[in-house]
């Protein structure tokens, strides 16, 4: 019900700020703005015609990061996956399919879609992963997630993890990626998040040894233990899920993001898991909100009976203490 | 450089085989007034007292095969004597042509025999660099020349088939370039590189210019052997990582293209920036890979000072703010300066091809004959 009332709230202030942007209304403007650009030429032909008549149309609708987003769709019409490339070819004549499909792809982020699901694809770490909504956008800090675990299993004997919350794949993926001896144990509760996990493994050829299972936390039946337990669960606050950009309130599945009251509701399950299916001296890393950390170590100190221990807290790349790590006793 | 006295008694010998003399086999390279014999007995001599296990023995390995690949030609030449003064004319015939062809071996051998004798860099055998290509005196041109040269490079990166990653690219509005780094791995990569390193010089009619007046103006190339984690090892205390993601809540909470990190070496101040790749962690490994190449730059410009006693500003001006080389566009030349001789079609060399690489080819070779004469003079 929250939620229904979330996007529709939503959706009609992008639909204001579309109207703004109504396209023939800029097209107009924007052509006769290119003209005096490019010298007389009234037809945007180039990629660089295009970064810069879509960068106008971006700005004026109000889209957030316009250079990023028209620079990011023509990379993708050249096939890489670097802003840079775009600046290299910037005189190359684009052909009519190619000139198609950037204007769709424009049109979809004008109506706030977000540039990785409108390229169908971004970049995690190493790898590569195709991303459609509403499955979950892996950020940033999810690769540090990673790095704590990379560290983790290299000083230690670690044959087998599980990924509770998994979306894209991409934190299994990168660990198996990386570390030919793995074995992991994907699950989502979304059938979409666990067919494009699926899909991932299989193009990066890593699904020989990447289960994909779909099912909630709660409902969770393993055969064997694990050595780890790592995961990216929904950890916003309810009360900050308002405050989220229209990118995300609009296309991403907001289950994914939504944490409950205190943001800890899907934590709280993990931490079920763990004690069940986490060997002894397991370990369990989660990203999580930065008012988090203290609230799992006290939770952790008053609940003995699970046997878990909190080791520790990780900062990210701003200083934000983001992820925790857990033993199991 | 290489004077080859024989040369002329083969041609004596083709005439009248009985002039032969078998001293004339003895090796008589030369280099500038130098003979190189004396150089090569000690060569032997170290070679022969060194225990197998010896660096300086596995170094000196090829010039010993060579060495003895020559003698085992000498030895049938020897040989055929007898059957040189044979009375029977068809096998005198016969063995003067196979004499023919051992000459020719020999000079063969000779050549190659240049070539393994010539002193390899140290650093040589570097196979992962940093190139920074960046702009210099001339504005809006030089920016636009330097986006040519950093073209240049990825052809001829190509072209020797080695990898690279864009690690940074400021660009201009108009096509231009302030800045570029590439990192790139390949093999031999630091030995072609490192000839660039300088200030190259264009000269045209630029395309922005409207009187049609010709500019000079200059961009900078650098370039740095990547470290390994020994040599440059960098502590988490000593640096501080920038995003721009700092401001707000971050996480789950944002989405963003923004990948961009900057690393800053607290004790030196030294700061790195990158934003091409799409991943964070990418652009941070980049920066990393960056910091400890210009950190591992600044250690071998403080040695260097120390040993030469020149200042860090005088080592910095003799290494890299050379003029090495000038594009003329107008005469459709390239001059380089450390080598005599232009290199003319100016489109097909911008390409970063052979003719780049057979100029490189000759500065590598230019400058091991000039190491190999210092070492030389030591042996006077």
């Amino acid at each position: 019900m929250f939620r229904t009332l979330v996007r529709r709230c939503v959706q009609t202030q992008c639909k204001r700020l579309s109207k703004l942007s109504d396209l023939s209304h800029v097209e107009r403007r924007s052509l006769s703005a290119n003209a005096s650009t490019t010298g007389g030429n009234s037809k945007p032909e180039t990629v660089e015609d295009m970064l810069k008549l879509w960068f106008k149309r971006f700005s004026d609708a109000q889209v957030y990061e316009p250079l990023e987003s028209i620079a990011n769709i023509l990379a993708s019409t050249l096939n890489s996956n670097k802003i840079a490339t775009v600046y290299q070819e910037r005189d190359r004549k684009l052909s009519t399919v190619e000139m198609k499909n950037i204007i769709e792809m424009c049109k979809k982020r004008l109506q706030r879609m977000p540039i990785q699901y409108v390229i169908g694809q971004w970049d995690f770490r190493e790898l590569t992963l195709k991303l459609r909504p509403p499955v979950f956008i892996p950020r940033p800090e999810t690769e540090i997630l990673v790095e704590l675990a990379l560290n983790d299993i290299k000083s230690r004997d670690v044959t087998c993890i599980l990924e509770p919350c998994c979306g894209s794949g991409a934190i299994s993926l990168a660990l198996l990626n990386l570390l030919p001896g793995l074995k992991a144990v994907a699950c989502d509760k979304s059938s979409k998040a666990c067919e494009l996990t699926e899909e991932n493994a299989s193009d990066l050829k890593l699904s020989g040894r990447l289960e994909v299972q779909q099912c909630a936390i709660g409902d969770i039946e393993l055969k064997n233990k694990f050595d780890l337990i790592i995961s990216n669960p929904p950890y916003v606050l309810s009360k900050d899920m308002m405050d989220l950009q229209a990118e995300i309130l609009l296309f991403e599945d907001l289950e994914a993001l939504d944490g409950g009251l205190d943001g800890l509701d899907v934590v709280r399950d993990i931490l079920g898991v763990a004690t069940t299916y986490l060997n002894r001296s397991g370990k369990l890393f989660l990203e999580v909100d930065p008012s988090h950390p203290e609230l799992i170590a006290n939770l952790l100190t008053g609940s003995p009976s699970l046997g878990l221990k909190f080791e520790r807290s990780h900062k990210d790349f701003n200083g934000v203490a983001r992820f925790v790590e857990i033993i199991k006793t | 450089m290489f004077v080859i006295k024989y040369a002329s008694s083969i041609m004596c010998r083709a005439q009248n085989v009985r002039l032969l003399r078998p001293c004339s086999y003895a090796i008589d390279l030369k280099i500038g007034d130098y003979s190189m014999s004396k150089y090569i007995e000690k060569l032997v001599k170290e070679y022969e007292c060194g225990d197998t296990q010896n660096v300086r023995k596995q170094e000196l390995k090829p010039i010993m095969s060579v060495l003895d690949r020559r003698k085992e030609v000498i030895k049938n030449i020897e040989s055929l004597k007898e059957l040189l003064s044979d009375p029977d004319e068809s096998i005198k015939k016969l063995a003067e042509e196979e004499q023919f062809g051992y000459d020719q071996k020999i000079l063969e051998l000779d050549e190659h025999l240049k070539e393994v004798l010539l002193p390899a860099d140290n650093e040589d055998n570097v196979n992962a660099i940093v190139l920074d290509v960046s702009s210099g005196v001339g504005g809006q041109e030089a920016m636009l020349f330097a986006n040519e040269v950093f073209e240049m490079y990825k052809g001829y990166i190509e072209f020797k088939g080695w990898q690279c990653e864009i690690a940074e690219f400021m660009n201009t509005d108009i096509g231009g370039l302030r800045h570029a780094s590439l990192l790139v791995e390949g093999e031999n990569a630091y030995k072609c590189f490192k000839y660039e390193a300088g200030v190259h010089r264009v000269q045209r009619i630029p395309s922005t210019e409207k009187s049609g007046r010709i500019h000079t103006s200059t961009i900078s190339v650098n370039v740095l052997p990547q470290p390994t984690d020994i040599q440059i090892d960098l502590q988490a205390k000593d640096l501080r990582i920038e995003t721009k993601r700092a401001s707000g809540a971050g996480g789950q909470h944002v989405n963003t293209t923004d990948s961009a990190v900057r690393i800053v070496h607290i004790p030196t101040n030294v700061a790195i920036e990158c934003q091409t790749d799409r991943s964070q962690i990418k652009n941070r490994q980049f920066a990393m890979q960056r910091l400890r190449a210009k950190l591992y730059e600044m250690q071998l410009e403080e040695q260097l000072a120390k040993t030469q006693g020149l200042r860090k500003s005088q080592v910095r001006t003799k290494f890299r703010n050379e003029k090495i080389r000038t594009y003329n566009f107008g005469q459709d030349r390239i001059t380089d300066h450390r080598v005599a001789g232009n290199v003319h079609n100016m489109k097909v060399f911008m390409l970063g091809g052979a003719p780049l690489d057979d100029l490189i080819d000759k500065l590598d070779h230019q400058t091991k004959l000039e190491r190999l004469r210092e070492l030389l003079d030591g042996h006077k």
